[in-house]
């Protein structure tokens, strides 16, 4: 049977203690998710996509080996199939150099760390207002 | 010599002094000229006996002419040159030299001269003083630059070290509140969440004591307390301390004793620190289902404690720079994960022993990292001590 178009959100974290709990948390809401542990292999995830699948959405960290999230974001921009998937940066404070030039890259926000269930939902809801998300309460 | 003429001859500030041209001998001189060249003159006497020639002088020296023969033959002017006076003494003077013909048709050299030995020492001060003042800014410059590139290292630093701070706080507080939250799935999932929250404290912990250690180093506060241990059951210790990290990699760890005689002084808690910085990169870096040895070795001097991985090894040139606490902030983005502090701490430890760490490659592939521990007594008194309490724990404080 062939796996017709399925949706994924793409996570990108070069820490795993922090990509497991944003990936459970953005399951929890409902998704699927495809990981990534730097920048370089997100990349080599996106350009080998498989056309059936939808990406609808990349959640990734700044500083990263490799190739960081900056550098991924203007990849992606410059890409022909994603240069409008919405992407957004899990970010610090103190990271607000590379914000700016995020910006300049027209990203789609960014999840201040660290995550949490709000941030995340919250988040989603810009990009998918119409999607139906499960009330996650304690 | 009349009149208004001799008057000027004899008031003038110039030396002047007149030779005959044939035999060289002084025929007149003025009194700034007795003066200036140092002349004796007997009673009565108005014309002493000397040469143009018993002014050459033959000091040799560089950048200063010595006033000689050949300088008399044409007209000249000199700003500066040398000249020896009648006691021997060395004047130096600006002169011009003159032929001039007497109405009897006499042919005579006419020397006026300047002593300029004062003005000369004051230029040469001057000149010193300015090279001391150019070389102190100079200095200046490359401090300021020096500091500069401290300080933008010291941000990076900064930046870097909160990174690594609150990446894993970050996944601790996450973690504890999809916890709090009962956003698990299973209780196993629960654990593995308690677990995560419990590793990233352990790790955080860690970063802290070497970046709490690392300070206390620069600040020369580390406290050492050096008695005579063997350090075989401390790299036993370490050894079981790092089997799990091993395992999960397939790598083994085993310790290659080649002595017995191992005495040697070391803070045990410290060198304990030292070897788990050492293996924990080995074991991270060393090729999957490889062995790390730890090998044990002493001459009279010195036990040696070898850490030998088969990993990439460490490329050639860069044996210095893995122990430069600022090397690992060049490229911020793209580090490694750790403060990069492990090695600078622990060879500052080394030193601070009177040991060292030295690295160089596996024959067989991959580094060796040799820790070097004195055997003797080799550095003041109050270094050896025992420490006060001996309770590990108390090392994180």
């Amino acid at each position: 049977m062939s796996q017709a178009n399925q949706e994924f959100v793409l996570v990108v974290e070069d820490s795993a203690p922090n990509r497991n709990i944003l990936v459970h948390l953005i399951k929890k809401l409902g998704f699927q998710v495809v990981e990534a542990v730097s920048g370089k292999d997100a990349w080599e995830k996106i350009e080998k996509w498989d056309p059936n699948h939808t990406l609808l959405a990349i959640f990734s960290d700044v500083m990263m080996p490799d190739m960081d999230g900056i550098q991924l974001l203007e990849k992606v921009r410059g890409s022909t199939n994603f240069a409008t998937t919405p992407f957004t940066l899990v970010t610090a404070v103190s990271e607000k150099e590379y914000v700016l030039k995020a910006k300049e890259l027209n990203v789609n926000g960014y999840v201040l760390k660290p995550v949490s269930r709000d941030k995340v939902l919250k988040k989603l809801t810009e990009f998918f207002p119409d999607r139906k998300f499960p009330k996650l309460v304690a | 010599m009349n009149g208004i003429f001799k008057k000027i001859f004899d008031k003038t500030f110039v030396g002047l002094a007149i030779f005959d041209a044939k035999t060289l001998v002084c025929t007149k001189i003025n009194p700034t000229g007795i003066e200036t060249l140092g002349v004796q003159l007997l009673e009565g006497d108005s014309t002493p006996e000397f040469k143009i020639s018993d002014l050459y002088s033959d000091l040799k020296r560089p950048n200063i002419i010595d006033f000689s023969q050949a300088h008399i033959s044409n007209d000249s002017f000199f700003h500066e040159i040398a000249m020896k006076r009648l006691n021997g003494q060395v004047v130096y003077a600006e002169i011009s030299i003159r032929k001039i013909l007497s109405d009897e048709g006499n042919e005579y050299i006419l020397l006026a001269f300047k002593d300029i030995t004062y003005q000369l020492k004051l230029r040469r001060e001057i000149t010193n003083k300015q090279e001391e003042i150019e070389k102190a800014y100079d200095e200046i410059l490359t401090q300021n630059k020096e500091l500069k590139d401290l300080d933008k290292m010291k941000d990076k630093f900064i930046a870097l070290t909160s990174h690594e701070l609150r990446t894993p706080l970050s996944a601790m507080v996450a973690t504890s509140e999809v916890l709090e939250l009962n956003l698990y799935d299973t209780p196993e999932q629960m654990k593995e969440f308690i677990h995560t929250i419990y590793d990233q404290g352990k790790y955080l912990l860690a970063i802290v004591n070497d970046i709490l250690d690392f300070s206390k180093i620069q600040a020369g506060k580390l406290d050492v307390f050096i008695s005579q241990q063997d350090p075989q059951a401390v790299l036993e210790t370490t050894k079981t301390q790092f089997e799990n990290m091993a395992k999960e990699k397939g790598v083994e760890i085993c310790i290659d004793k080649k002595t017995n005689d191992n005495l040697c002084y070391v803070d045990e808690l410290r060198i304990r620190q030292v070897f788990s910085n050492i293996l924990s990169n080995a074991i991270k870096f060393t090729n999957a289902n490889t062995k790390v040895t730890l090998q044990l070795e002493s001459d009279i001097e010195f036990v040696y404690v070898s850490i030998i991985d088969q990993g990439p090894g460490i490329p050639a040139g860069a044996e210095q720079k893995i122990f430069n606490e600022f090397e690992t902030l060049q490229n911020i983005k793209t580090h490694h994960k750790g403060t990069g502090l492990g090695l600078p701490i622990s060879l500052k430890i080394m030193k601070i022993h009177g040991g060292d760490i030295i690295v160089k490659p596996n024959p067989s592939g991959g580094a060796i990292f040799m820790v070097v521990i004195p055997k003797n007594k080799v550095l003041a008194d109050d270094m050896y001590k025992a420490r006060p309490n001996t309770d590990i724990e108390d090392l994180a404080a």
